[in-house]
C-alpha cells in the first residue's frame, strides 16, 4: 500500500512542481547618474550583462532622455559611449525626474539633491605621514595626530567621506609596500553620525588631499550593502529606478584640504 | 583496583536480576520468626578463616550456626571470599562482606535472603514469580510454593501504581511503557517515571516495563505484596552479553503506535551512529522521516517544511532559543547529560504552545541515585566529562562539561565556514600594512555545561534545579603587535582587526514536582532562558607614544541581540478513570528582546527593545473508547498576548484507532500560533546570522499554522511500517532584511524591512524499521513541498528555501561480538536558490567599481542533489565481567567524498558573470574514546 501512496503523491506533486528553468534574461537598462550639486549633469545608460554574455558591455546611445528639474525640462544630449550630458548645473534641494523609453518600456527615476553639509570642520590642516620603516632614531613613534572631521547632522542624514590625493606627482609613504598601483582615493563607509577620525596610517601617499564630505541619499548608501552576491541572499539594491537598475541619485558635498607631510 | 572490582559486581548484580532461574536453597529450621532469627544471629561471634565461593561460605554458615539461607547459587558461586575475621559480630560481618559485593541480606519468614543491594525483596519475588511460572523444572517448585504460597488471585480489576527506573543508577525513565502481558492494555509513565495502570485484571497478572535502550522487565503481581509504588527497575540493554532476554529491544528510535508524529531517541544509544566529533541528538533526529537532513550548516530542525525557529525546544522545562555549536555543524546539547528526547513533528498536545511546527522535548539526567559515577569522552573535536554524585537517599546531582579544543577537526570546520565569509567589501579604510609585524590569531572555542540537582522530600515530592549553558566564541580577529625593533625603542603599537562573535544560551529551571495521589500529579516550574549573540567587528588600536601617552581608537560595527524569557508554568494530570485522563495547566512568559546595531561605539543605527507577555491556559482530555481501541485527545490552548491585546485560541484534536493488534489508524488536527520569531539577517555567511524579534501585530504579525495529519502504522514484534501524510497552512510569515534604505527619497534611515507572506507545506512520510536483533535500523522516504507567497516577490507561490522534494534515508546498525557497525545514507533533492538574471557594474564615489545583480524569480533554480554516506565502527570496552565501560569509535563522514553544494557565489569578472559553488564538507574521519566508571 505504501507504494500506491507514493505513486499517488508523485502524480499529485508532479503536476504542480514547476519545471526548473532560468527566467529569460530581461533586457533592462542600467542607469548610472550621480547628480552632484553645482556640477553639470551627466548620465550613463548601458545594458545589463547577461549570464551568458561575451564579456562586452553594450552602452545605449541615441535614446531620448527626458529630464525635469522640478517642472523645468532640461535637455540632455548623447555624447557616445552611453553618456548623456547637459550644461546646466545641479541645484540643491531640487527634484530631478528622468524618463526614457527602451525596449518598449518607459524607464523612470527620481531624486532630490540633498543640502550641502553644514559646519564641516577639520581638527588639523596637516598631519605627519606614518611610515613604519622610517621612524626617528631612538624616538619611538611620532605624535601620530589624526584628523577629525565634524559636521552637523540633525536629521540623521547619510554622509560619506572620500579622501583623495590630489598631488600632481604621487609619493608613496611606505616605500616597502608590496602593493602596486595603490589607489589615490579611499572612503569611509556611509555614516549617520556627525564625525569621523582619519588616522595617519590610513594614508598611502604624501601630499595634498581633498577631504570630500558627501551628503547622500539612502539609495546611494544601499550600494554599500555587501555580501549580496551569493545564492542565499541575492538581491538587487534598492533604487528609485523603475523598469531599470542602477543608480540615479543626487548629492552635494563640501571639500576641505589636508596636507600629509614627511 | 576498586574501580574494576565494582564493575565486576555490577555484572553480578545484573545477573542476579535476570537469571532465568533463581535457586532458593531449601534448608531446615525455617520456622523461626524474623525476631528470633535476628536475636539468634546477634549473639553469634565469628572467628575463623572464611574461604571459598560465597555460596560455599553461606552453606558452611548455615550448618555451623543453624541459620537458613536463601540465595542465587549460580551468581554467588562467582564471588570468592578469603578473609579472617577475629571475634567479629556475625551480623556486622555478614552485612559488610555482602555490601562489598553489592549484596545485602533481608530476613523474611524466618530465613535470610541474600539479594542484590539495589533491590527490595518484593522486587526479587515479583521477578522470580515470573520465572517460576514459566519454569518447568520441578526441583524449584516446592520452594516457589513455599514463598509464593498465596498465588490464588484475591483482587480483581484494580489499580497499580509505581515508577520506572534504571536498575543501575536509579534514574527514573520518563515516558516509559507499562503493559499487562497478553493484553493491549497499558499506560505511559509521565515525565518523572510515575505510572498508574488501572483495570488490572487480577493481582497475579504479569506486568511488562519497557523503555528504549533497556531490556524489557517482566514481573508478576503477587497477592500478598503491595500494589502501590511498585518499582520497575529496567536494565540497560548493553549490560551483559551472555544472557539473551526475550523481548529485548535495542533500537535507537522508537515510535509509539498510539502517538501521532512522535519520535523518541535514547541518547545512550546515539554513540552507535556515525558522527563527526560528537554524538548529537539533533543530527540524529535529522535521520528521521520528515526532518530535513541535507543542511550541514544548521543543527536546528527543519520539520515538515518548518524552520528551526518554528521548532520549540524545551530542556527540563525551559525554552532553548539557540542550538548551534560551531556554525551549526552540531548541536549544543551534550548527550552525556541527557536522559530522554522526544520530537513531536506536528499535531502536538495542548500543553505545548508558541511554535508553529514541532516540539523537541529534552529531559536531562537526574544523576545516579545509588553511587558516585564519572566518565568522559575525547574526540578529535572536544573533551567531555561528567560526574554523578548522590548524597544520601534523597539528593542526586549530575554535571557535564564539554569544551572544544583546536584540533584537526575543529580547524577544518572553522576554516570551512570562514573561507566563505571573507567576501566583504573591499575599499574600506584599511591600515597601511606594517612590515615585520607579528600577527597573532585569537582563539575560538565552544563549551557547554549541564547541571542538575534533585532533592526528593519523599517519593511524591521533589525539587529539581537544572542549569544549562552553551556558548560559542568565534574569533576571526587578528592582532598586529609592535615589531621588536620598535618595541626596543620604547614605542608600543597594538592594532587589532576584530571579528568576534559570542553567542549562546543560558537557561535554568526550578521544578517542584508533586504527586498528591497516584491519580493526581503535577509540577510547578519557574524558569529563565537567555539567548545572547554579540558580533563585534570593531578594529581597535592602542598606541603608546614615546611620551608615555596612550591613545585608543575604535571603529567598526557592533551587533547585539539579547533575548530573555522568564516563565512560570504549572502542569497537572488527573487520571479520572482508567480510560479518562485530564491534563491542564497555565503558563506566563515575559519576553524581553533587545537588538541593537551600532557603528564606531557611538552611533546606534538600530535599537530595538521589545517587551511582551503571554498568558496561556490549556485543558486537554484523553479518552479511550471501544475497548481501548480508540484514543481521542481533545484539547484547547488559549493565549493572551499583551502586545496585540488579543486572545489566541488553539483547538487541537488527535485520534488513534487500533484496527487490530498490528494496524493503527491515526489522525490529528490543530491550530498553532507563534509570538517570538527568529529572523535571518542578510549577512548569512558570518557567524551570528540570526536574531529573535517579538511580533508586534503590525509589520511582524503573530504567525499561525493549521496542521492536518493522517497516518497508518503496521507494528509487529520486529518491524514497523508507517505512513503519515500532512498538510500545514502558514499565515503571517515574516522575512527580514536589514538594509540601508528607507524607501522614501528623503526619509533616509537604516530600517528593518519586514516582508509578510503566507504559505503551505505538505508531504508524505514512509518509514520501515527493523526494531531489534543484531541487525536493525530503518529506511525512510519523505516526499515534501513547501511553498511561500510574499507580495514583495510577486503574487505567485515560490518554493521556500527549505523546500526539499525527495528525501531518502537509510540507517543500518549491525552488532557483531563487541563491535557495532553502522552506516547512514542520505539522499535529498537540492535546495532551491535564486540566481541572477543579469549583472552590472557601478562606479562609486571613490572611483572603485562594484558589481551588482538583478535577480530572477525567487528560488527558481535548484542546487544539485545532496547525498552522503557515513560509516562508523565502535568497539565496546568491557571489564572482565562483561560490563560496558566505554568504547573506541571510528567514524567516517561523507565516505565517498561527495561534493555537496552549500550555495553559489556570483561575481562579475571582466563583464562576465561567473558562478562558483561553495561546497559542504568532503570526507572527514573522527576517533572517539569514551570511558566511564559504570
Amino acid at each position: 500500500m505504501p507504494f500506491i501512496l507514493i505513486i499517488i503523491f508523485l502524480l499529485l506533486f508532479g503536476s504542480c512542481t514547476s519545471s526548473i528553468r532560468q527566467e529569460d534574461f530581461e533586457n533592462i537598462p542600467v542607469v548610472e547618474g550621480y547628480l552632484r550639486k553645482g556640477e553639470p549633469i551627466s548620465i550613463k545608460i548601458s545594458q545589463q550583462i547577461p549570464l551568458d554574455g561575451n564579456g562586452a558591455v553594450h552602452t545605449l546611445d541615441n535614446l531620448t532622455l527626458v529630464l525635469y528639474e522640478d517642472d523645468a525640462r532640461i535637455e540632455l544630449t548623447s555624447q557616445g559611449n552611453g553618456i548623456y550630458k547637459s550644461t546646466s548645473l545641479v541645484q540643491e534641494n531640487k527634484t530631478y525626474k528622468l524618463s526614457f523609453e527602451y525596449n518598449n518600456k518607459i524607464t523612470t527615476a527620481e531624486t532630490t539633491i540633498p543640502s550641502e553639509p553644514v559646519d564641516y570642520e577639520q581638527s588639523v590642516t596637516s598631519i605627519k605621514g606614518f611610515n613604519p620603516n622610517n621612524l626617528g632614531m631612538g624616538g619611538g613613534f611620532p605624535s601620530l595626530t589624526s584628523v577629525v572631521l565634524k559636521w552637523k547632522n540633525p536629521n540623521q542624514g547619510y554622509y560619506i567621506v572620500v579622501i583623495e590625493n590630489v598631488a600632481t606627482t604621487l609619493e608613496l609613504i611606505n616605500t616597502n609596500s608590496e602593493s602596486n598601483n595603490l589607489s589615490r582615493a579611499f572612503r569611509i563607509s556611509p555614516t549617520q553620525g556627525t564625525s569621523i577620525e582619519i588616522r595617519p596610517m590610513q594614508f598611502t601617499y604624501y601630499g595634498n588631499h581633498e577631504l570630500r564630505l558627501y551628503h547622500v541619499n539612502s539609495d546611494y548608501s544601499a550600494l554599500y550593502n555587501t555580501g549580496n552576491n551569493t545564492s542565499q541572499n541575492l538581491y538587487t539594491p534598492t533604487t528609485t529606478i523603475t523598469n531599470g537598475v542602477g543608480i540615479f541619485t543626487g548629492m552635494s558635498h563640501k571639500t576641505l584640504m589636508l596636507n600629509v607631510y614627511k | 583496583m576498586l574501580f574494576s572490582k565494582k564493575l565486576k559486581y555490577s555484572t553480578l548484580l545484573a545477573l542476579c536480576y535476570v537469571m532465568p532461574f533463581f535457586l532458593f536453597a531449601q534448608k531446615t529450621n525455617a520456622q523461626k520468626t524474623n525476631d528470633d532469627l535476628a536475636k539468634h544471629i546477634n549473639k553469634i561471634k565469628i572467628d575463623e578463616l572464611v574461604m571459598g565461593t560465597l555460596s560455599e561460605v553461606l552453606d558452611r554458615f548455615e550448618k555451623r550456626y543453624e541459620i537458613p539461607f536463601s540465595f542465587d547459587r549460580k551468581a554467588l558461586n562467582k564471588i570468592k571470599i578469603n578473609e579472617r575475621p577475629f571475634e567479629a559480630r556475625f551480623d556486622t560481618y555478614l552485612e559488610t562482606t555482602l555490601s562489598e559485593h553489592r549484596l545485602k541480606y533481608v530476613l523474611y519468614e524466618g530465613k535470610i535472603y541474600v539479594i542484590p543491594k539495589s533491590n527490595t525483596l518484593e522486587q526479587v519475588m515479583r521477578k522470580e514469580a515470573v520465572r517460576n511460572t514459566h519454569n518447568k523444572d520441578t526441583t524449584n517448585k516446592a520452594i516457589t510454593e513455599q514463598i509464593f504460597k498465596n498465588v490464588v488471585p484475591k483482587k480483581f480489576n484494580f489499580t497499580i501504581t509505581g515508577r520506572v527506573k534504571d536498575a543501575e543508577t536509579g534514574e527514573t525513565l520518563p515516558f516509559s511503557t507499562v503493559m499487562i502481558k497478553g493484553t493491549t492494555q497499558g499506560t505511559t509513565a509521565n515525565a518523572d517515571g510515575y505510572f498508574i495502570l488501572q483495570n488490572v485484571p487480577t493481582d497475579t497478572s504479569t506486568i511488562i516495563g519497557q523503555y528504549m535502550g533497556y531490556k524489557d522487565l517482566t514481573i508478576r503481581l503477587l497477592p500478598h505484596l503491595s500494589n502501590e509504588n511498585i518499582v520497575l527497575d529496567l536494565l540497560p540493554s548493553s549490560t551483559i552479553d551472555e544472557v539473551i532476554i526475550e523481548g529485548e529491544r535495542e533500537n535507537l528510535m522508537q515510535t509509539n503506535p498510539q502517538d501521532i508524529s512522535v519520535i523518541r531517541l535514547t541518547p545512550r544509544s546515539l554513540e552507535r551512529l556515525p558522527n563527526v566529533g560528537e554524538k548529537d541528538i539533533m543530527r540524529s533526529f535529522q535521520l528521521m522521516p520528515g526532518v530535513s537532513a541535507s543542511n550541514e550548516s544548521s543543527s536546528g530542525l527543519y520539520v515538515r517544511g518548518g524552520t528551526p525557529d518554528q521548532n520549540l525546544i524545551v530542556y527540563d522545562g525551559f525554552t532553548v532559543y539557540h542550538v548551534d555549536h560551531l556554525y551549526g555543524f552540531f548541536s549544543a546539547f551534550n548527550s552525556n547529560a541527557l536522559k530522554d528526547v522526544q520530537l513531536h513533528k506536528g499535531g502536538f498536545d495542548s500543553r505545548f504552545g508558541g511554535r508553529l511546527a514541532s516540539v523537541t522535548e529534552i529531559t536531562g539526567k537526574d544523576g545516579n541515585q545509588k553511587q558516585f559515577n564519572m566518565g568522559g569522552d575525547v574526540s578529535l573535536l572536544s573533551m567531555n566529562v561528567f560526574a554523578e554524585l548522590p548524597i544520601g537517599d534523597k539528593f542526586t546531582s549530575v554535571f557535564a562539561y564539554r569544551r572544544s579544543y583546536k584540533g584537526f577537526l575543529y580547524n577544518s570546520i572553522m576554516d570551512k565556514f570562514n573561507q566563505n565569509s571573507s567576501s566583504s567589501n573591499s575599499n574600506q579604510a584599511q591600515p597601511t600594512s606594517l612590515p615585520n609585524t607579528n600577527q597573532t590569531k585569537a582563539t575560538s572555542y565552544f563549551y557547554d555545561l549541564n547541571g542538575k540537582m534533585t532533592y526528593r522530600f519523599s517519593d511524591n515530592h521533589s525539587l529539581a534545579w537544572s542549569i544549562y549553558n552553551g556558548t560559542d566564541k568565534l574569533d576571526n580577529s587578528y592582532k598586529i603587535e609592535t615589531p621588536s625593533f620598535l618595541a626596543s625603542q620604547g614605542a608600543n603599537l597594538d592594532f587589532s582587526v576584530g571579528d568576534l562573535t559570542r553567542y549562546g544560551n543560558v537557561g535554568t529551571s526550578l521544578k517542584w514536582t508533586q504527586r498528591w495521589s497516584p491519580r493526581f500529579y503535577g509540577n510547578v516550574l519557574l524558569s529563565y532562558s537567555n539567548y545572547y549573540s554579540k558580533r563585534d567587528r570593531t578594529n581597535n588600536s592602542t598606541v603608546t607614544l614615546s611620551s608615555g601617552e596612550t591613545r585608543k581608537v575604535n571603529f567598526g560595527t557592533i551587533e547585539d541581540n539579547n533575548l530573555k524569557d522568564y516563565s512560570l508554568k504549572a502542569d497537572y494530570q488527573y487520571d479520572i478513570h482508567t480510560k479518562h485522563q485530564l491534563q491542564f495547566g497555565a503558563m506566563l512568559t515575559n519576553y524581553d528582546i533587545k537588538y541593537s546595531y551600532s557603528q564606531n561605539d557611538t552611533t546606534t543605527i538600530i535599537s530595538k527593545d521589545d517587551q511582551g507577555k503571554t498568558y496561556s491556559f490549556y485543558l486537554q482530555d484523553r479518552i479511550k473508547l471501544l475497548d481501548n481501541k480508540l484514543q481521542i485527545i481533545a484539547g484547547a490552548r488559549s493565549t493572551y498576548f499583551d502586545v496585540t491585546a488579543q486572545n489566541y485560541i488553539e483547538p487541537r484534536l488527535n485520534a488513534t484507532y487500533q484496527l487490530n493488534k498490528k494496524i493503527t489508524l491515526k489522525g490529528a488536527w490543530g491550530k498553532y500560533y507563534q509570538f517570538a520569531n527568529r529572523v535571518l539577517r542578510e549577512d548569512i555567511l558570518a557567524g551570528s546570522r540570526d536574531f529573535w524579534v517579538l511580533s508586534n501585530g503590525k509589520n511582524i504579525p503573530v504567525s499561525s499554522s493549521t496542521h492536518y495529519i493522517a497516518g497508518i502504522s503496521h507494528d509487529t514484534r520486529d518491524y514497523l511500517f508507517s505512513v503519515e501524510g500532512y498538510y500545514k497552512s502558514l499565515e503571517g510569515l515574516s522575512e527580514y532584511s536589514l538594509r540601508f534604505d528607507g524607501g522614501g527619497l528623503n526619509g533616509v534611515k537604516y530600517t528593518e524591512n519586514f516582508f509578510n507572506g503566507k504559505g503551505y507545506s505538505q508531504g508524505i512520510e514512509l518509514l520501515a524499521q527493523k526494531k531489534g536483533g543484531k541487525f536493525n535500523g530503518w529506511v525512510s522516504y519523505t516526499l515534501g513541498q513547501v511553498k511561500h507567497q510574499f507580495d514583495v516577490y510577486g503574487k505567485n507561490y515560490f518554493s521556500a528555501g527549505n523546500d526539499v522534494t525527495h528525501e531518502f534515508k537509510a540507517v543500518g546498525i549491525y552488532q557483531w561480538k563487541r563491535f557495532d557497525f553502522s552506516a547512514t545514507w542520505i539522499y535529498a533533492t537540492g535546495r532551491p536558490y535564486t540566481a541572477p538574471s543579469g549583472g552590472y557594474n557601478i562606479q562609486l564615489l571613490d572611483g572603485t567599481s562594484q558589481s551588482y545583480f538583478s535577480v530572477s524569480d525567487k528560488n527558481a533554480l535548484r542546487l544539485p542533489d545532496y547525498h552522503r554516506l557515513d560509516l562508523a565502527m565502535n568497539y565496546r570496552l568491557q571489564n572482565s565481567e562483561g560490563s560496558d565501560i566505554g568504547y573506541i569509535g571510528l567514524s567516517f563522514f561523507n565516505v565517498y567524498n561527495r561534493t555537496n553544494t552549500w550555495y553559489k557565489q556570483f561575481q562579475i569578472i571582466e563583464n562576465n558573470i561567473t558562478s562558483t559553488n561553495i561546497n559542504y564538507f568532503g570526507f572527514l574521519p573522527n576517533v572517539t574514546l569514551s570511558l566511564k566508571m559504570r
